[in-house]
């Protein structure tokens, strides 16, 4: 397995509060890695450290590397958020699309990294509609409101939506936290599909999601990565107690 | 168990609920009477002098014959000219304070700010302009320089209407939009900005109707009293209908009525027919872009 | 709710599962014939098909708690993993019983001439072994129905076979180790249509979802109307 992401040394700070304390993790490239641990435990404060969406948060301050398979700190004083952020997509924890049309929620971001040619944007729309796996149930429908489709397939366009700068890796942070188990199963699905193209990391709340879909797990308390393996071995045999104890439901 | 006397409580409590009720009621009511009866009669002194002549001839001599085209030309005139001027400041304020000003601290100051100037008395704008516009910039008594007034009392009545509805498009929209890589500008332009729109015009129309119906800081920056002919440059003075109104009703004796309450009539249409304008745009985008 | 990994994994289990169990027939019928044959050239053969089978079953145990843990099965889903823990058990001991029997293979040819109902009871064993393969992959709980029946034929054949070395260990005591040994293997192979049985039984849990009781009355059932002669 080839490592995607190395993080070296990573601290978020939220003004005096230590979030995250000195995390140390690989990520490999086509596989789905997933992060969970007990609300507050920074997982999705970590996820957003990977593309940076911290940035747009008042008073949080990161220091520490984030180095991609080609050598780029993401972190380097002279990185290219908009470079970062194009190689990077991320999907969020509620269906947020934008009050447009089908279309033009994914047509939006390759147009603003400068596809112009209306049947190079309609390729795009249409491939990545495909990929997400949602284009048949829209295909017919494109310049309709987005809000008009169920939640499940509204978080199945922001992910068409995440992929269609083609980027390398995917964030998902608790992207089904707020759908039924038949639209997330859909998601799943995607997911495990999607591995295969695409460097996948998903912060859940739901074990089982994580056992269902990841190939790696990482375990979050307090800040602290406390545990970090293959899926099978986190789940049957954790090394750590406190691990152990969250995936259990004996913790607190 | 409930008791004897808490069933008593009971019924009391029923008879308070239903007496407050109808105090409310009759509350609401009182202000719809009052509001029908004051529309009613500027309409039914005012509506007799309605007439195509009236929208289109000059004052009569002593004002007590004659129509109202320049007043009505001098407000649209103003109106324009303070649209130019505040809608583009407030709107990029708004967005400046709320999109780009990033300690929390400073956000708050601004806020109160802005609040602030949204309560001085519009008598003392008047003075502010005639001091720094008239006098000080040398702009003398002019259209220019009430409209600059203007625009100056109803920009934080802009910049509040903006921001409370760039404030309304959710954060996960900026954060979608974000992730995909969109600067701050296109974020702005692409997303904010549409989905605002339908409030930010809102409070925009609301503003430029606030500037049609103000008397005083026109009266001390340019408006005059009587004119023949409409203002030919923004350099001229003018006549508006605020003050039209003003002087007919107390400057000058036996001006019939029905002119009075006509201009009155032709004001509060402008004002009712902007709100009408205000709801529709509302109702178009909300319709639009909805989350 | 199963994602399709899961019932990738699922179909894959059932394969391998198939396979050990032939590899576990293949076992069964060269120990019997090197038993018989007093052939010792399959006996090497026999223990390294016993090991692949063991090896088998600690792999797809493996990979079915990983199914249990990592997707947390209900209902149908868990009884399929279910089934298969306790299949492979099952089959795992067919491949020690083989072992069993090529471990009795003797070295030198006795006088005692008892080959062919041995020959018939281990193909009625293995063939007891295919139809509850069959019936597992299939799903078929009628055909894992049949398979208590076809049992006791060779409970029967068991006794008889043992009845017929005791005869011959009476009439001369040389011929007691053989005696022995014919009525070892035999009750390996019984053994082995048991826990074909068993699969049978787990094929009737997995269509039912209920542990032994219906299966229990259905034998008693069955068994009955075999003695009264009423089946087929």
């Amino acid at each position: 397995m080839v490592t995607k992401i190395k993080i070296r040394d990573l601290n978020v700070f939220f003004g005096e509060k230590q979030a995250l304390n000195d995390i140390n993790l690989d990520i490999e490239e086509n596989s789905v890695t997933a992060i969970i641990g007990p609300s507050g435990c920074g997982k999705s404060t970590f996820i957003k450290c990977l593309n940076r969406m911290n940035d747009t948060i008042r008073e949080c301050k990161v220091t520490g590397k984030v180095i991609l398979r080609d050598g780029t700190d993401i972190y380097d004083s002279k990185m290219d958020l908009v470079r970062v952020r194009k190689n990077i997509g991320m999907v969020f924890q509620k269906p947020n699309p934008f009050p447009k049309s089908i279309f033009e929620n994914i047509a939006f971001a390759p147009r603003i990294h400068g596809v112009k040619n209306k049947k190079d944007l309609a390729n795009i729309v249409e491939e990545s509609l495909r990929k997400a796996a949602i284009w048949d149930e829209v295909k017919d429908r494109l310049d309709k409101p987005a809000y008009d489709l169920s939640g499940g397939q509204q978080q199945r366009l922001c992910i068409a939506r995440a992929l269609a700068v083609n980027p390398e890796i995917l964030l998902l942070d608790e992207p089904c936290s707020a759908l039924d188990p038949i639209a997330t199963a859909k998601i799943e699905e995607l997911l495990v599909e999607l591995k295969n193209e695409y460097t996948v990391v998903i912060v859940t709340h739901n074990m089982q999601q994580a056992g269902r879909v990841s190939h790696k797990t990482a375990f979050f308390y307090m800040g602290d990565l406390i545990e970090y393996g293959d899926t099978a071995q986190i789940f049957e045999n954790p090394k750590e107690e406190l691990t152990e104890r969250y995936i259990t439901g004996r913790m607190g | 168990m409930i008791s004897e006397k808490q069933t008593d409580n009971l019924e009391l409590r029923r008879k308070k609920e239903k007496f407050f009720f109808t105090l409310f009621n009759i509350c609401g009511l009182i202000v719809v009477l009052l509001l029908v009866i004051f529309v009613g009669y500027v309409v039914i002194m005012g509506i007799s002098a309605m007439s195509w002549d009236f929208f289109t001839t000059t004052p009569g001599v002593g004002m007590r014959s004659g129509g109202i085209v320049t007043p009505l030309i001098g407000t649209v005139y103003l109106m324009g000219l303070v649209a130019l001027f505040a809608i583009p400041l407030g709107v990029l304020t708004a967005v400046y304070i709320s999109e780009y000003q990033s300690n929390r601290l400073m956000g708050r100051v601004w806020k109160v700010v802005v609040g602030n100037l949204a309560g001085i008395p519009s008598i003392v704008y008047g003075l502010l302009g005639l001091a720094m516009f008239v006098t000080a910039l040398n702009l003398g008594f002019s259209l220019l320089a009430a409209s600059l007034t203007l625009s100056l009392l109803v920009l934080p009545i802009v910049i509040m209407a903006s921001r409370e509805a760039i404030a309304a498009v959710p954060q996960s929209i900026r954060d979608a939009s974000t992730a995909l890589g969109a600067t701050k500008w296109q974020t702005t332009v692409h997303h904010v900005l549409p989905y605002s729109i339908s409030g930010i015009s809102t409070g925009i129309i609301l503003a430029l109707s606030r500037a049609a119906g103000e008397t005083a800081p026109i009266m001390l920056t340019g408006a005059v009293f009587f004119m023949s002919l409409p203002p030919s440059s923004i350099n001229s003075k003018f006549m508006a209908l605020p003050y039209h109104i003003y002087g007919t009703s107390t400057q000058s004796y036996g001006v019939p009525s029905e002119l009075i309450f006509g201009a009155a009539l032709a004001l509060l249409l402008i004002v009712l027919g902007m709100n009408l304008v205000a709801i529709v745009i509302r109702s178009t985008f909300r319709s639009k872009y909805r989350w | 709710m199963t994602s399709k990994a899961y019932k990738n994994e699922i179909d894959q289990l059932f394969e391998d599962v198939a396979t050990m169990a032939e590899k576990a027939k293949k076992t069964v019928s060269l120990a019997v014939d090197a038993f018989i044959n007093v052939d010792q050239t399959n006996v090497s053969e026999v223990k390294r098909l016993d090991d692949e089978i063991y090896s088998m079953e600690v792999m797809i145990e493996k990979r079915c708690i990983d199914q249990i843990a990592l997707h947390a099965p209900l209902a149908t889903d868990l009884r399929v993993v279910f089934v298969i823990m306790k299949v492979i058990t099952d089959i795992n001991r067919m491949g020690r019983y083989a072992n069993n029997i090529a471990d009795l293979a003797g070295k030198q040819r006795t006088d005692i001439e008892f080959e062919y109902p041995l020959l018939a009871m281990s193909k009625k064993s293995i063939s007891l072994v295919s139809e509850a393969i069959d019936s597992l992959l299939e799903k078929d709980v009628e055909k894992a129905n049949c398979l208590f029946k076809k049992d006791k034929e060779v409970d029967s054949m068991w006794a008889s076979i043992s009845r017929e070395s005791l005869t011959y260990m009476m009439e001369d005591p040389r011929h007691i180790t053989k005696g022995m040994e014919f009525i070892l293997v035999a009750r390996y192979l019984e053994r082995i249509a048991d826990h074909a049985c068993n699969i049978g039984k787990r094929v009737n849990y997995l269509g039912y979802g209920d542990t032994a009781q219906i299966f229990e009355t259905q034998k008693e059932e069955l068994t009955e109307r075999y003695i009264t002669g009423k089946v087929g």
